[in-house]
């Protein structure tokens, strides 16, 4: 099965759009989502996940609290929040305006 | 709004640094774990599934820096280690780091605090509505026949009749403001209090445009039984109780009603410490009083006499109030005085100028004195920082060997910087605080508007930035060099010396610091001979032994004289006697006189002083003609008055004055002169009269009682008390000082000055002196090979020391012969000083010696250093 690397800078739109879809997650959780969603495709590097969750707490993107998961362990839950739903449809709108267009540049005959 | 709540949660992160740290490892780990069981189960080893899980999530330690840093407090986390690291090398070299912060926090400190008195007493607007609109007005009466003086000699209170006419007739002016100064007594159960007193006229507040801070001010309509009373008064005595407006208090026996309160910081007049002092131990006004009437009397007869301050109507200039003053006063010269041939002089200035004149060159002096020290320092901080950039090359090669960037070592430089002129800056602004305190305290009775004086934070805070931005300067400047050094030092792998650009900016930085040093320091000397000028002065009267005290209220002549011959009548006693005005502690009550049957070829000036029969025997004051007064001159008797000398020789030159008949009665003695406005100036003509003979102007502040005494005269304050109450129990004893103590008040401007400037020229000689020691040191170490050399090839180490002295001496020559340049092109350009005249030779001599001499102090240590180097260890050591 080929596993490919996210494109760079598109970390933030997977993660915003798994919390959407999903609500709360820890960060283990959010990987699996990513990498179960993406049919084993993409492939998080795993820790480069939590930098990029901090860079989103620092933008309000997302809200953090802390929880306990079935396994009876302490975990830091992550969740959406309307800044972070904002930002979502503006860099989910950008991402597909581009793709298309690459899309079409590829495809043009 | 989200910029905010962005910043408020990166605060809140570096808060909460720890929990954040913390919070990623437990993720993190949880994170793996997870993988690792997900592995686990799938198939793989414990083993296998840790090191799968690890390979997958990637390095922890990189992940946790990166996380941290979203946050974005790196910058703060390195600025940290850089000022521990810097504090670390400061306390290395504390002599460095103690010179540094003492020399910016005494120069800082002394200039915030000298430019917070000038910007509080000269730079600040009066506080009072449109103060560029307030005029002090002056006016003079002269006798047709002695001509019209210069219009600057016109210094004197205006008559109420021109200011009637002024009133009535000016088109220029918003109002005028009459008032005159006395005191009252505070009367309670608990005792009387004396207060200084301003009758003013009902206008009064509304001129100067105040408010009070509690009731009201004059009103055109109030009767004399109110009182406005001082911030100062309201505290003291009526612990600032609001409802004490309407109340009424006991003045002079009479029960008034308190009007209104003024704010403390309101005082007027200004002048009220110069007119008074002595008399009083404080300078303020605690109680405005409206004006008593004018007793009835013919129109054209001058009658009192007061200050005066005018508003003039928006848009006029003061040139333009004065002219029209003129011609109302030439007005009242032709229809009211006509018959009686009396002229009127006005003159007519700023409020502001009248305000401050008296201290604005000094002031401005000691400005320029300070800035002097300020850019010694300056130089000297340069000087240290540069020489200790040069000797730490060799770290700097090790720290870039160790892979610092030159960024970041410039960031540690700047930051040792920081911390010197932060610690420099505290320093500063404790010392300004105490400082312009001290200068407050110091200058309360004698600087017009000291109790205005803040300290100026916005000064400071320049003074700091400019300290801060100096540091960042020679942070930079020093990094740089250092690394160009430690380039040097690498290639060569010898010894690392500043290039000849650099020992060229430290010489001259030495040499601007003597120069400095130089002018302050002649400037210090030609206050100290003013000084001792002054105190060689022959006053005129006996001081030692000599206690003067002040007695009131005012009371009728017969009790001065019971006081009189009751106090001499104690044992130990060699005289008493009593005067209105103490010598060289106030002064004034200048009058017109004329020799009966004579015409006067000029205005003919005196002082009044009325005085009992046992002052002068009391002062030591030599009667060097005729007789003293006695208890028989008195109101039945012939008016007689005694003169001084300097009033003989200027209007009675060739003949026997003894007899003379002047309009203010026969002269029956002269004494000799007395220094009666200061040691610095010449006596002025002077009239006495006897106390008994003198029924109208008794003066309102009380008298004077002089006592010379055998011994120490404090023994006998009790008893001379005691004769006071015995006499009249309603009269009270204030201000008792020894004639010592007098004169030593009288110099104290002069006292404040020299003061000042010494201390500032002191500090100025100190900054030299650690500067050349710095830069000969420094010359030593850089050359201390070379020195080896020498000593190896059979030079004289004493010869080598010499040589280390000659370049010292060198440095200093070039300083001081700047230093006289300059002095010199400063004299050109101000013209003299107003205290202690031009410099002579002795003085640049003397204070060129002492600067030679301190500068061979400072290099006796790096010499000695080379008359004992050790040739083998120093080549070694290389």
């Amino acid at each position: 099965m080929a596993r490919d690397a996210i494109p760079p800078g598109t970390l933030h739109l997977l993660i915003l759009r798994t919390l959407a879809r999903n609500g709360e997650l820890h960060g283990f959780e959010i990987a699996e989502s990513i990498e179960r969603t993406s049919e084993s495709v993409l492939v998080v590097e795993e820790g480069s996940l939590y930098p990029a969750l901090q860079r989103m707490l620092v933008n309000g993107w997302v809200a953090a609290e802390w929880g306990t998961t079935g396994g009876n362990r302490r975990a830091r839950y992550y969740q959406i929040t309307r800044a972070g739903r904002k930002q979502l449809e503006t860099e989910e709108q950008q991402y597909l305006r581009i793709v298309s267009a690459i899309a079409r540049v590829l495809q043009a005959v | 709004m989200s910029v905010l709540s962005t910043l408020g949660r990166r605060l809140r992160a570096l808060l909460r640094s720890d929990q954040l740290e913390r919070g990623l490892d437990e993720e993190m780990r949880l994170h793996m774990d997870m993988r690792r069981d997900r592995l686990e189960a799938a198939g793989l080893s414990p083993y296998d599934a840790r090191e799968a899980a690890r390979r997958r999530f990637g390095n922890p330690l990189r992940i946790r820096e990166e996380s941290i840093d979203a946050w974005g407090w790196r910058w703060l986390e390195q600025l940290g280690q850089d000022v521990r690291f810097a504090a670390r090398t400061l306390r290395k070299s504390p002599g460095f780091t103690a010179t540094v912060v003492l020399t910016l926090a005494l120069a800082t400190g002394a200039s915030t605090s000298i430019f917070s008195v000038v910007n509080g007493v000269l730079l600040r607007p009066l506080p009072f509505a449109n103060p560029d609109r307030l005029v002090q007005i002056y006016g003079r009466n002269f006798a047709s026949d002695v001509g019209r003086p210069a219009p600057d000699s016109v210094t004197g209170p205006v008559g109420t009749i021109e200011l009637a006419q002024y009133a009535a007739q000016s088109t220029t002016f918003d109002g005028f403001a009459a008032y005159d100064l006395g005191t009252r007594h505070l009367d309670d159960p608990d005792g009387s209090e004396r207060l200084t007193a301003v009758s003013a006229d009902r206008e009064f507040f509304s001129v100067l445009g105040v408010e009070p801070v509690a009731g009201r001010t004059f009103r055109p309509d109030d009767p004399v039984d109110v009182v406005v009373i001082s911030g100062r008064l309201w505290q003291r005595r009526f612990n600032s109780d609001a409802s004490v407006v309407g109340s009424k208090v006991t003045l002079d026996g009479r029960p008034v009603t308190i009007i209104g309160v003024m704010p403390e910081r309101f005082q007027f007049p200004y002048a009220a410490a110069s007119l008074m002092d002595g008399a009083l131990p404080e300078s303020r006004t605690d109680v405005w009083v409206p004006s008593p009437p004018l007793p009835p009397l013919p129109n054209n007869v001058p009658r009192r006499r007061a200050r005066v301050t005018g508003r003039l109507k928006p848009g006029v200039s003061v040139d333009a109030g004065w002219a029209e003053l003129r011609v109302i006063a030439q007005r009242v010269e032709d229809e009211i005085y006509a018959g009686n041939g009396l002229h009127v002089a006005v003159r007519v200035r700023p409020l502001a100028e009248e305000v401050i004149d008296p201290v604005r060159r000094s002031l401005w002096i000691l400005l320029g004195a300070v800035g002097l020290v300020l850019a010694a320092a300056c130089a000297n901080v340069a000087n240290l920082v540069v020489a200790r950039m040069t000797v730490r090359a060799g770290e700097v090669v090790t720290r870039t060997a160790l892979g610092a960037g030159t960024s970041r070592l410039v960031r540690q430089f700047v930051a040792e910087g920081l911390m010197l002129s932060l610690a420099g800056g505290v320093g500063g602004a404790l010392l300004a605080m105490w400082g312009t305190n001290l200068l407050v305290t110091l200058g309360a009775a004698k600087i017009p508007r000291a109790h205005e004086v803040t300290l100026d934070w916005r000064v400071f805070t320049l003074l700091f930035v400019a300290c801060v931005a100096m540091a960042a300067i020679f942070g930079v400047v020093g990094a740089y060099a250092a690394s160009r050094a430690a380039g040097q030092l690498a290639k060569e792998s010898g010894h690392a010396t500043m290039g000849r650009t650099y020992g060229r900016i430290r010489d001259g930085l030495v040499v601007a610091e003597v120069s400095l040093a130089f002018i302050l320091a002649v400037g210090a000397a030609l206050v100290a001979r003013e000084a001792a000028r002054l105190q060689s002065e022959p006053s005129g009267i006996v001081t030692e032994n000599v206690l003067t005290l002040h007695i009131t209220p005012r009371a009728e002549a017969g009790d001065y004289y019971a006081i009189e011959q009751r106090v001499a009548a104690l044992t130990g006693v060699r005289g008493a006697g009593l005067t209105q005005l103490v010598p060289l502690q106030n002064w004034g009550w200048n009058a017109d006189f004329r020799i009966r049957g004579r015409a006067m070829a000029s205005r003919a000036l005196a002082g009044l002083r009325y005085v009992t029969p046992g002052y002068f025997q009391a002062m030591g004051i030599r009667v060097v003609r005729g007789r003293e007064f006695t208890e028989y001159d008195d109101e039945a008797a012939p008016r007689v008055i005694v003169v001084n000398e300097t009033l003989v020789r200027r209007y009675l030159p060739d003949e026997d004055p003894i007899g003379v008949d002047l309009d203010r009665g026969t002269i029956v003695g002269v004494i000799r002169d007395v220094r009666q406005a200061g040691l610095d100036r010449p006596a002025e003509p002077e009239i006495f009269y006897p106390q008994a003979q003198n029924v109208t102007m008794s003066p309102d502040i009380g008298m004077s009682l002089a006592v010379r005494t055998e011994g120490p005269p404090e023994a006998l304050i009790g008893q001379i008390r005691r004769a006071v109450r015995e006499v009249n129990p309603r009269l009270a004893i204030f201000n008792v000082k020894t004639m010592n103590d007098v004169i030593a008040d009288s110099m104290w401007e002069l006292n404040l000055y020299r003061w000042l400037i010494t201390m500032f020229a002191t500090l100025a000689l100190v900054l030299a002196a650690i500067g050349l020691f710095g830069v000969m040191s420094y010359t030593v170490t850089a050359r201390i090979r070379e020195f080896a050399v020498r000593l190896a090839l059979g030079s004289n180490p004493a010869g080598l020391g010499r040589l280390v002295l000659r370049r010292g001496a060198w440095l200093t020559a070039l300083g001081l012969i700047l230093g006289a340049f300059v002095t010199e092109q400063l004299l050109m350009a101000f013209g003299s000083l107003p205290i202690g005249g031009r410099p002579d030779l002795p003085i640049y001599l003397s204070v060129a010696a002492l600067l030679l001499m301190l500068a061979l102090a400072a290099c006796l240590v790096p010499a000695f250093r080379v008359t004992s180097v050790n040739p083998v260890t120093a080549l070694r050591q290389e």
